[in-house]
């Protein structure tokens, strides 16, 4: 999986840390955090989009080898959040790219963050396909 | 010679911002830009649309890591314009969810510190041991990282005995933990190979360039909210301001891991000294706030946070500031990335000494390197760490 | 120093360029004063020991526009200028503080007010792409 923040008050990224860390341990799931989008199967995206940042979102989808699956962690990511209707944010990230995973919470719970990885880590596993 | 290359926003390899900027000649850096517009918001334009009651909660967005100085600070200051006193129980309930937060965001930083040195494991110990905080904030307030416990008025739910004997036990076992980390900080070879003298700021720069908190801290400047501006209970609850006169990352770290310690007594001290009564004054959902403006401080984890509100007398804000510590240290950090004065700063030290300031920007920061012959190329932080091991 | 001496030492200093001065509380002093003697009334607040810039804060109040410089350690002191919005400049206090730059360049880009002397001044924190001539903490920007 990648990371990207597009512009989020990093406590869903906290969340998703702690994801990787002993308590909740996404890697018994198989599922490891990569640097380069042409590594990534799932690509977990905090933040409401800011406009500078969606060019490269959209960038590192592109990069992503099929089959791939966004999953919009955090009230932001899925609507805005309490950014909705600010000047320099798009709102959402299924403005930008398709999403398959919408994991609500201000922040998402680890928990929650593992689940809807698990499911996209299935879904590569099985290859299917968007 | 040093080849200097326009980075604007038209350079080939990026069309996007860049967070970090930095010039080379070899592996020596010598000149370095920030560039924070990835994450503007727009969140001081958006207050002016809020009840002040609503205000709070996109206060506590701003920075998630720093959410509870945010609150905080915000209810101090719209309550201090309305005239409403919170009880003293709340001040000091407000101070022993404000440590933890600190406590939490120390060691956060640090895990992340180890992450980049290379030293997984201690990442991973680190951040197993931060997780008893997190439950106790959980516990306390209702959520992990934000908890939203600060309402204006007071705050939303009492610590009872049981909890408070929970706190203490919790704490007591943290505390020999952090005990532990401080002597493999002060010790370990790596560790100290990877800090001490790196990311140089002297007094007189620290002074010059504005620099807040654990930064200006290492530093020699002794400066601390709670000491010089109290607020909620810190006139009561005694700590010690820790200085040291380092001027490096290890300074910055040592100063973070010994604030561990003292946010561990303080809040102990407040457990044992909770004045009884009310943890809040009801305050409508909506109400005006009379003309005119003030000023509100705090020291988040990350240093100083300064509020400023202006009332035109309305249920909204007219003006709404909000200054954050990492902006503060902005330009401090820009100016420990530039080798100077005999101090060389390397390539492979930009992600420990940009992350010395503790910035509230993620590991996937990207980095921008230009060298002598006008090539560039983009990495992050996180690729960069991994470069040095 | 206290609050009260530092109100005598600004009246001293600044005589009729000092519009008002008052202090809301222990540790809060809220100063206007003219915009020709803005740096003049920081740097005498330094010669008083209050030796750091917290933030500049730009405001669009209506017919005007005012530059709130916030000086001070533990007690912080709010000094305030008026701006007029045909002219909108006002000194820059780089060469007191450099870390001043990124005030200056925020307050620029959000409202439009120059800071004359300040040799760094690009955006803070919009996107290159932005329209030239917007200024989102004007009144006139409304949020949709």
């Amino acid at each position: 999986m990648l990371l990207l923040n597009t512009g989020a008050c990093n406590a869903c990224d906290i969340e998703v840390l702690a994801a990787l860390t002993p308590r909740y341990d996404v890697e018994r799931f198989g599922v490891l955090l990569k640097g380069s989008p042409r590594h990534a199967d799932i690509l977990v995206v905090t933040g409401a989009v800011s406009r500078q940042i969606k060019d490269r979102l959209v960038r590192v989808y592109e990069q992503m080898p099929e089959p791939k699956f966004v999953a919009a962690v955090g009230t932001c990511a899925i609507s805005g959040g309490v950014y909705d209707k600010c000047y320099n944010v798009y709102g959402g990230v299924d403005k930008i790219l398709p999403v398959h995973a919408y994991v609500s919470g201000c922040p998402v719970k680890p928990e929650a963050v593992l689940k809807a990885i698990n499911a996209l880590a299935e879904k590569v596993m099985r290859g299917e396909r968007d | 010679m040093a080849f200097s290359l326009p980075v604007g926003p038209q350079h080939p390899i990026h069309p996007e911002a860049t967070l970090i900027k930095i010039e080379v000649e070899g592996e020596q850096v010598i000149d370095a830009d920030i560039d924070v517009s990835y994450v503007h918001r727009g969140i001081e334009k958006a207050f002016e649309y809020k009840t002040y009651a609503q205000g709070l909660y996109l206060a506590e967005r701003i920075c998630g890591i720093c959410n509870v100085a945010h609150t905080t600070c915000y209810a101090i200051n719209i309550e201090e314009l309305a005239g409403i006193e919170a009880p003293t129980r709340a001040q000091y309930l407000r101070l022993i969810v404000e440590e933890l937060a600190r406590i939490h965001s120390h060691l956060l930083w640090l895990g992340l510190l180890a992450h980049l040195i290379g030293f997984e494991s201690l990442f991973m110990l680190i951040f197993r041991d931060r997780e008893l905080v997190m439950d106790l904030i959980e516990a306390i307030g209702g959520n992990r990282v934000v908890p939203a416990y600060n309402v204006i008025g007071g705050v939303r739910r009492d610590i009872d005995n049981a909890l408070a004997h929970k706190i203490r036990e919790a704490l007591g076992s943290l505390k020999e933990r952090v005990k532990r980390y401080r002597r493999v900080a002060t010790e370990d070879p790596t560790i100290r190979a990877r800090t001490v003298g790196v990311g140089h700021l002297s007094p007189s720069e620290a002074r010059d360039l504005l620099a807040v908190g654990p930064v200006a801290r290492a530093s020699s400047i002794k400066y601390d909210v709670r000491a010089d501006d109290p607020y909620i209970a810190h006139a009561e609850v005694p700590f010690n301001i820790v200085v040291y006169d380092t001027c490096d990352t290890w300074g910055r770290m040592m100063v973070r891991i010994d604030e561990v310690l003292e946010s561990i007594d303080m809040v102990l001290y407040a457990l044992d000294h909770l004045p009884s009564g009310d943890f809040r004054v009801k305050v409508p959902p909506i109400f005006k706030l009379p003309p005119g403006e003030n000023v509100a401080r705090v020291e988040a984890p990350r240093g100083e946070l300064l509020h400023y509100v202006v009332s035109d007398g309305s249920e909204k804000p007219y003006r709404y500031k909000v200054r954050t510590p990492t902006l503060a240290n902005l330009m401090a950090v820009r100016e420990m990335l530039r080798s100077r004065g005999g101090k060389a700063v390397y390539v492979a030290d930009v992600p420990v000494v940009f992350g010395s300031i503790d910035p509230c920007i993620c590991c996937t920061a990207r980095v921008l390197i230009v060298d002598e012959r006008g090539q560039a190329r983009e990495t992050t932080i996180d690729e960069l760490a991994r470069m040095r091991w | 120093m206290r609050e009260g001496e530092i109100v005598e030492e600004l009246e001293s200093k600044l005589g009729g360029w000092l519009k008002q001065v008052r202090v809301q509380r222990a540790r809060r002093v809220f100063a206007v004063v003219d915009r020709e003697h803005y740096k003049e009334a920081i740097k005498a607040l330094v010669s008083m020991g209050l030796d750091f810039l917290e933030a500049i804060t730009g405001i669009d109040a209506g017919d005007h526009f005012e530059v709130i410089a916030h000086v001070g350690r533990d007690i912080s002191v709010a000094v305030k200028a008026v701006v007029p919005k045909d002219d909108p400049r006002i000194d820059s206090v780089m060469d007191v503080f450099k870390g001043a730059e990124i005030y200056e360049r925020e307050t620029w880009e959000m409202l439009g007010i120059v800071f004359e002397g300040n040799s760094r001044m690009r955006r803070a924190f919009l996107p290159e792409d932005w329209p030239r001539g917007v200024y989102p903490l004007r009144k006139e920007f409304q949020l949709g």
